[in-house]
């Protein structure tokens, strides 16, 4: 039976540089114990193949030699299904999550319920043409009317434009977010060519795989993709269906004026124009906010003010100025639409004009001002079934319970992120216990090796310079 | 489950941030005594309050509207009953005339100015103004109602200026009263007596020694104050409806207040048990976290 003199010096030196090895892994661990999307790498420390395979012409030795140990690999420790799953919810959350501080925004624009909402200014407004029915020869009351006539206008062509706002902030915030999604495809194919060379050369990018998957975490909270692993180490991204990145490839996204949509933007593929589809993410989240529910809370304020625009002008038309002998025949509310509504000017310029009487040259007959204000009650609005204050009213509730509801639902949402990340990061998270604990382990190890290494070295002395020297 | 050290400092993050949004909340709803700060708080209860502020505003014109037609129809009333005792009045004044064979033309000159002052104090009363309107000018209460025609110091005809407007006003609703009784109704309605008329007549006669002319006033006198005390006894039930639905007004009002105080203030009793209940919970997490962050590591005891 033969074997190599220096045999054993060999597996203590495979033995320092494994264990050395394993040390410098921790101390890597530690160092970023703190490191967001850090995953902690493993390492994996192995025999070394033995000496005399089975063969049938092998060696006669009563069993396999060993020859040590070798690092077989330093993996970072990542759940993909777990990662893919998180990716997922978190572009739920983040659609929730845009909704939610949109809505919180129209909600400071309604203040309601409050002593300075509309719905108080419509109460106002309503009780003076109480007043103008029971002064209708009083010049005072004519004028608190008319004042508190525009301040209804203001607040509501304010409130709407406050909203529009809220719309073009949205519209620049999707577009800001287009041009991120592009930065991140063109990092995340970077990262493709680099991961791809390093597995290769056979050395696992273990830090170079925690940045790809946080520029996909990233990703995912602002659309919802579908991620695959290649064996190769190459990731491909695709938005439903539709490559955005592949190997080395990136197909960047551009932003387009949509003229059938106020000229809000709107997301394409750069290689064949087609319009970016998505469901989940700020960007779904954005839309949902800029073309669904302030349009729809702009259209309420519109119809509110056609209904009393419509309910109001011909009552007042019909009616006489003071001391008028003919049909006044003017409008109450000029404009046709939220936006153009103004107090008829005429009226403004002068009071006498406000058609209070139902008859000629009659300056205390205040019926007509009375037709007026019973239109609080009349069912003007939704075809008929509600009065302006309980429509007013019922939007006042809509827009509270979608806030809710974007509340309630990025709440459970977060939920249950935060779970799947606290899963995740169980699993990837540094535990400087552990940390400390191997280390202790690799340094015995290390130490016992030095120990091999001069166990031989004096057996290996005693061979060369005590051996052959019987007798002298 | 395996713990990491992130994990340990993540949590007590979120955990007192989850505390800390809880206190803040109740916080604000302590301190402004509002339980509804937006319309996502409680978007039904949001409504019903906007919807009970409406109504409440409306009872509010209501009541202001109701205390103006009281204002009105008291000055109206107090106005008639001072034309009721002038007719009364003037009613002795024709019995006596007509029934004393003994008066001398003097006496019945003399009786004749006491009816003259009478109808000029009716003449007066009859373009009674409140806040500068006339009350008995139907619509037109910018014009006084009665125009007297002089025939040297003395009234000889009085014409009616006014119009048989009436200006109603809603007092609850769907519910109108009227706030004014034209003067065409009062003092020369189409098919009752004109007391001016009545009262000229009555004071001609006297100076004219007709005594025959005087006694047929005695009747005429009586109706006219009857017509008047008739308007007069309306606008007492008026005054009495008025109060009724003063006080329903008030009653519905004090329930709506309460309803919107329900609504929409915060039950303080409740809301600082769990103010407080939330600061004890913070306070306790604050502990605990102190706690575990404070907890020794292997390292502390590796040489």
């Amino acid at each position: 039976m033969f074997y190599s003199t220096f045999f054993g010096i060999e597996i203590g030196k495979r033995a320092l540089e494994s264990q050395q090895m394993a040390q410098t892994v921790v101390s890597h661990n530690i160092a970023n114990a703190a490191t967001a999307g850090y995953s902690r790498q493993l390492v994996s420390l192995a025999a070394t193949d033995p000496l005399n395979m089975a063969s049938l012409n092998r060696q006669q030795t009563p069993g396999q030699l060993g020859t040590g140990v070798n690092v077989s690999s330093i993996l970072r420790v990542r759940d993909m299904m777990l990662e893919g799953q998180i990716q997922r919810e978190t572009g739920v959350g983040a659609a929730w999550d845009t909704k939610k501080s949109y809505l919180g925004q129209v909600e400071q624009i309604v203040q309601e319920p409050t002593d300075q909402g509309l719905s108080q200014s419509l109460e106002d407004f309503w009780a003076a043409w109480q007043e103008l029915s029971v002064y209708p020869d009083d010049i005072a009351v004519r004028n608190v009317l008319l004042s508190r006539a525009e301040t209804v206008v203001n607040q509501l062509q304010s409130m709407d434009a406050d909203l529009e706002a809220l719309q073009r902030q949205a519209d620049q915030a999707f577009r800001s977010h287009v041009e991120r999604i592009n930065e991140l495809g063109s990092q995340i194919r970077d990262l493709n060519v680099q991961i791809n060379q390093s597995l290769g050369m056979e050395t696992p990018p273990n830090d170079l795989l925690d940045k790809r998957d946080g520029l996909l975490r990233e990703l995912s909270e602002l659309t919802d993709f579908e991620g695959h692993e290649m064996t190769n180490g190459l990731y491909a991204v695709t938005i439903n269906g539709h490559t955005l990145v592949q190997d080395n490839i990136f197909v960047p996204l551009q932003v387009v004026d949509d003229p059938m949509n106020n000229n809000y933007a709107m997301a394409q593929w750069s290689d064949d124009g087609s319009t970016l589809v998505y469901r989940e993410g700020k960007l779904a989240g954005l839309t949902e906010v800029r073309d669904t529910y302030l349009p729809g809370y702009r259209s309420s304020l519109n119809d509110l003010a056609l209904g009393l625009m419509n309910s109001i002008n011909p009552v007042h038309a019909a009616g006489y100025a003071l001391n008028a002998a003919a049909p006044s025949g003017q409008v109450f509310f000029t404009g046709i639409d939220l936006q153009t509504m103004a107090v008829n000017p005429i009226l403004t310029a002068d009071p006498t004009q406000l058609a209070a009487a139902t008859q000629a040259s009659a300056p205390g007959d205040g019926s007509n001002a009375l037709a007026i204000a019973q239109l609080q009650s009349a069912l003007i609005l939704s075809g008929g079934t509600q009065t302006a204050g309980e429509f007013y009213q019922e939007w006042i509730a809509q827009v509270g319970l979608d806030s809710e509801e974007s509340q309630v639902r990025l709440d459970t949402q977060n939920l249950l992120v935060s779970g799947l990340e606290q899963q995740q990061e169980s699993l990837v998270g540094v535990n400087l216990d552990e940390e400390m604990t191997n280390l202790m382990r690799y340094q015995d190890a290390y130490q016992a090796a030095i120990r091999v290494v001069s166990a031989m070295d004096e057996m290996l002395n005693q061979l060369i310079n005590q051996m052959g020297l019987v007798g002298r | 489950m395996r713990i990491s050290t992130n994990l340990v400092s993540n949590q007590i993050i979120e955990n007192l941030n989850v505390d800390l949004e809880r206190l803040t909340a109740l916080n604000n709803q302590t301190s402004t005594g509002r339980r509804i700060q937006r319309p996502s708080d409680d978007p039904l209860g949001a409504q019903r309050v906007t919807s009970v502020g409406e109504a409440i505003s409306r009872l509010e014109q209501y009541q202001r509207n109701s205390t103006y037609v009281t204002n009105w129809i008291n000055a109206t009333e107090s106005a008639l009953t001072g034309v009721n005792d002038a007719l009364r009045r003037a009613n002795s004044l024709a019995v006596r005339g007509a029934n004393d064979a003994t008066l001398t033309q003097t006496e019945l000159d003399a009786l004749a100015s006491e009816v003259n002052g009478i109808l000029e104090n009716i003449y007066q009363l009859s373009n009674t103004t409140l806040e500068g309107r006339y009350l008995f000018s139907g619509y037109q209460t910018a014009t006084s109602s009665y125009q007297a025609v002089m025939a040297g110091t003395e009234i000889a005809s009085v014409n009616y200026t006014g119009d048989a407007g009436v200006d109603q006003v809603e007092i609850d609703q769907g519910q109108t009263v009227n706030k004014n009784l034209p003067g065409s109704v009062v003092f020369q309605p189409a098919a009752g007596i004109d007391v001016f008329a009545t009262l000229v007549a009555l004071r001609d006669d006297l100076r004219a020694g007709n005594q025959a002319a005087v006694a047929a006033a005695i009747a005429t006198t009586e109706t006219a104050r009857q017509q008047v005390a008739d308007q007069v006894s309306i606008l007492g039930n008026k005054t009495n409806q008025l109060e009724g639905v003063g006080e329903n007004l008030a009653t519905k009002k004090n329930g709506l207040v309460n309803l919107e105080s329900q609504l929409a203030d915060v039950d303080m009793p409740s809301a600082i048990v769990e103010l407080k209940t939330a600061e004890n919970i913070y306070t306790a997490a604050l502990e605990s976290s102190a706690r575990i962050m404070n907890l020794p590591k292997l390292m502390d005891f590796l040489g």
